[in-house]
C-alpha cells in the first residue's frame, strides 16, 4: 500500500513490526510504549478504505485476545475509550451503527472531521505518540 | 557566509529536503512543509530528534543551531479523542 512507504523512517525509529495481508486488506502493527515498554498490536481492517474509515482493533500480544480491555492502552488524551474502542472519527468502530459510542458522526464524512489524521500513516504515527505521551498514557487498560 | 540551511523534514506523509534562510521562523518552516506534504491547515509540531525538543514557532531556525542536513519531524498535533 503506497501510504506505508512514507512510514519507513517512523517504523525504524520506533521498531514497529508490520504485517500487510493484501488478500484480507489487513494491516497489523506492533508498537511499544516508550513510557513502560508495553507492547500493543493494532489491527487495521481496510476494506472499503477510503470510502469508509479503517476498522481498528487491538490484540493482546500474549493471549491473542481481541477487543478486550486487556488488549487496550488507557488514557491517551481520551482516544482510548473504556468501551474499549479507539474513539475517533477515523475508526469505523467508534460509530454507533457498529456498536461504538458515536451517533453524531456521518461515516461517509469521516475524513473531513480530522483531515490531518485521515490517512493510515497519520493514524499510526498518532497512536505511537499517544502511547508515548507521559502526560496522558497510563499503561494497559486492564491487567 | 552561508545564510541558508538545508534540512530534511519527515512527516507521516513523506520526507523531503528543504533549504531555508537561517532566519526563517519555525512557523514558516511548518507552513512550507505542511503544504508540501498535503496537510490541511491546522496545528502542527516540528520536533528535533537530538536533543528531543519541540521547536517554538516564533523562533528562527538559526537560534537552534541546527546542523546542515539534520532531520526534523513534522506531525499534526495529537488533539484529543471525542
Amino acid at each position: 500500500m503506497r501510504e506505508f512507504t512514507a512510514l519507513e523512517p517512523w517504523a525504524t525509529r520506533h521498531e514497529w513490526s508490520f504485517l500487510w495481508d493484501e488478500d484480507r486488506l489487513l494491516l497489523v502493527v506492533l508498537m511499544r510504549s516508550a513510557v513502560d515498554l508495553e507492547r500493543y498490536i493494532f489491527e487495521f481492517t481496510l476494506d472499503n478504505y477510503r470510502e469508509l474509515p479503517p476498522s481498528i482493533e487491538l490484540v493482546h500480544p500474549e493471549t491473542g485476545e481481541t477487543g478486550t480491555r486487556r488488549s487496550y492502552p488507557a488514557g491517551g488524551r481520551s482516544y482510548f475509550h473504556s468501551k474499549p474502542v479507539i474513539c475517533a472519527p477515523w475508526n469505523r468502530k467508534a460509530y454507533q451503527t457498529l456498536g461504538g459510542p458515536h451517533s453524531d458522526w456521518a461515516m461517509a464524512d469521516w475524513a473531513s472531521y480530522r483531515p490531518n489524521h485521515s490517512h493510515v500513516a497519520d493514524m499510526l504515527v498518532l497512536l505511537q505518540e499517544l502511547i508515548d505521551d507521559r502526560a496522558s498514557y497510563t499503561g494497559r487498560m486492564e491487567r | 557566509m552561508n545564510d541558508t540551511i538545508e534540512v530534511t523534514i519527515q512527516s507521516p506523509r513523506g520526507s523531503t529536503h528543504f533549504i531555508f534562510e537561517k532566519t526563517t521562523k519555525v512557523a514558516e518552516v511548518v507552513e512550507t512543509a505542511r503544504q508540501k506534504f498535503g496537510f490541511e491547515p491546522g496545528a502542527f509540531v516540528l520536533r528535533r530528534q537530538t536533543p528531543d525538543e519541540v521547536l517554538a514557532p516564533e523562533r528562527p531556525l538559526v537560534s537552534y543551531h541546527i546542523e546542515r542536513g539534520e532531520t526534523l519531524l513534522l506531525v499534526p498535533e495529537m488533539g484529543s479523542g471525542v
